[in-house]
């Protein structure tokens, strides 16, 4: 798939995704806190974080699935804090969700249709998905609830990327799947994020931070480390703040 | 009990069923993709009795008026979602009360116009067909090809068409549809107009057998609602096969024990399924 076009190369127009003061609670619990986070145009960003830190509601907040009540979410230089999910699949993200991240009643085959559904530039096309995940190919009349559950993160990638999106967000696409799957998934994820933005959710943070080249760290809600992968996967604090 | 006869009988009970099959497959999508229920859908079926009513009354003749029937009622479904439904998704027990409320001002403002009197409407064509020596009405033969043909095409609506995967995505996993870039709101707006055109269409088909009275939709959403929990919810033949079972039961039973009674049987072998068959008789994990 080819690279996104149409980014103008001043200021905040270089940024894919650009996330200011973002706040968001659940009734009267707060879960993020001022978070701030940024996406170039090209590059990877990994958000690290032990269980319930706040990834989930961070991704969801920034796909208008979860509403924050302050702060505000540009894509591609697009003010878009309160807009619906669907409007920002059209603006270019793609959006590959931590649960049930596939149509299980319906195929394979359908699944990867309504990916392309999305689609206004329509450049993705359903062969260069078979042709990343080849064993989903011969599975394509099966439906999407009896896959593995490699399977259907694959799945779930591929449906996202079939509408070509330029800032692809992964919450977690290698959780429950075996070990030699997760390097077959994180060797994809390398090349997907030579061609476009991805900003990926990962509890292997090795895995993260190879396919990332910069990483922020969540706890509790709060941003409290961030940088390259390479300062970030050195840091003396890393651990601590990843440890259960 | 001779052959003819018997086989009358269950033709009648054929035709019942059809026409609930209607309801309910508008009533069990829904439910299953928008997680309420509408109380208002039986009056959905009176208003499209009335619209042939209308359609007779000012001359344009009963046919056109059944062709308009389902086109009228999905308009009125439409507007109906889009001005109260669309508010109450996320809140089913409100859900309930407001498409109630709604029903309720749709029953008065017909009996109003009816004076409270019931109107006979007929046929486009009546007589019968003979089959050996059994006889069949022919609008009631009109009805349970109609049915078919509004079925199969339904069928193919949802599983060849680009907006039938889309109803079936939003169905299957609103969220994610939302994040596929469909615009769920609009689906839900759409499977509300066309649940109403089915009733709108069931209430044409059926006011020449009864008659047009004010009441004549309420009897129809006792027995969709029970047809939707028997059948269950969230698939294509659960409200087809709930709506033959309870059609089965409410048209073979008066036969069988007193008619007041069976009405209260159909009931009570419905809860009973329910409370055996939680699901439905077809379930989708
Ligand atoms: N719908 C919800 N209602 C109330 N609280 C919620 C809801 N969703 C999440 N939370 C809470 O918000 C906090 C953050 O949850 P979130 O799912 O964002 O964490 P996470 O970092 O994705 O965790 P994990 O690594 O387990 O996926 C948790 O304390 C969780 O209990
Ligand atoms: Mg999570």
């Amino acid at each position: 798939m080819k690279q996104s076009e149409g980014s103008t190369s001043h200021g905040r127009d270089d940024r894919v995704l650009d996330v200011r003061g973002l706040c968001t609670r659940y009734g009267t619990s707060q879960v993020l806190f001022n978070v701030d986070l940024h996406v170039p145009s090209h590059g990877s960003v990994a958000v690290l974080g032990r269980n319930g830190a706040g990834k989930t509601t961070l991704l969801k907040s920034i796909v208008g699935e979860v509403k924050p009540f302050r702060g505000a979410v540009a894509v591609r230089g697009r003010e878009c804090t309160a807009a619906h999910t669907e409007q920002l699949v059209r603006l270019g993200l793609g959006y590959v969700p931590q649960d049930q991240a596939v149509f299980g009643g319906l195929t394979v085959a359908e699944n990867l249709r309504v990916g392309a559904m999305g689609a206004p530039r329509g450049s993705g096309t359903m062969d260069q998905v078979l042709a990343m995940f080849p064993k989903l190919g011969r599975r394509l009349s099966q439906r999407a609830a009896t896959l593995s559950g490699g399977e259907r993160k694959m799945l779930a990638i591929g449906r996202a990327l079939l509408s070509d999106p330029a800032l692809l967000l992964l919450d977690e696409p290698t959780e429950g799947v075996w070990i030699a799957v997760v390097e077959e998934i994180a060797e994809r994820l390398i090349a997907l994020a030579q061609t476009r933005s991805v900003l990926l959710v990962e509890q292997h943070v090795d895995l993260a931070l190879r396919v990332a080249d910069y990483a922020y760290v969540l706890e509790r809600g709060h941003i409290v480390l961030h940088g390259p992968s390479d300062e970030i996967r050195h840091h003396p604090d890393l651990y601590r703040y990843l440890a259960p | 009990m001779d052959v003819p006869r018997l086989a009358g009988i269950a033709f009648d009970v054929l035709s019942l069923s059809s026409i609930l099959v209607l309801l309910v497959l508008g009533m069990g999508i829904i439910v299953s993709m928008m997680g309420i229920f509408n109380l208002a859908h039986g009056e959905l079926v009176l208003l499209g009795a009335f619209t042939v009513y209308l359609a007779h009354k000012v001359g344009l003749g009963v046919g056109l008026g059944i062709v308009l029937a389902p086109i009228v009622v999905g308009a009125a479904g439409l507007l109906l979602e889009r001005s109260v439904v669309r508010h109450f998704y996320s809140r089913p027990i409100s859900a309930l009360l407001a498409t109630w409320a709604v029903g309720m001002m749709i029953r008065e403002s017909v009996r109003a116009g009816l004076h409270g009197r019931s109107e006979v409407v007929v046929a486009p064509f009546s007589g019968t067909f003979a089959i050996g020596n059994v006889y069949l009405s022919q609008w009631r033969v009109a009805i349970v090809l109609l049915t078919v043909a509004v079925i199969a095409a339904s069928y193919l609506l949802l599983q060849r068409t680009r907006v039938g995967l889309q109803v079936r995505a939003t169905l299957d996993n609103a969220s994610l549809a939302r994040a596929s870039g469909i615009a769920t709101g609009r689906v839900y707006a759409l499977t509300f107009a066309f649940g109403s055109a089915l009733a709108g269409l069931a209430g044409a088909l059926i006011v020449p057998l009864f008659a047009l009275y004010a009441d004549l939709g309420v009897t129809f959403l006792v027995r969709s609602f029970l047809a939707v929990m028997v059948g269950g919810v969230g698939s294509f033949e659960g409200p087809i096969l709930g709506a033959g079972a309870v059609g089965l039961g409410s048209g073979v039973l008066p036969w069988v024990v007193a008619p007041v009674l069976a009405d209260a049987l159909v009931f009570v072998i419905a809860i009973a399924l329910m409370r055996f068959m939680p699901n439905g008789l077809v379930h989708r994990g």
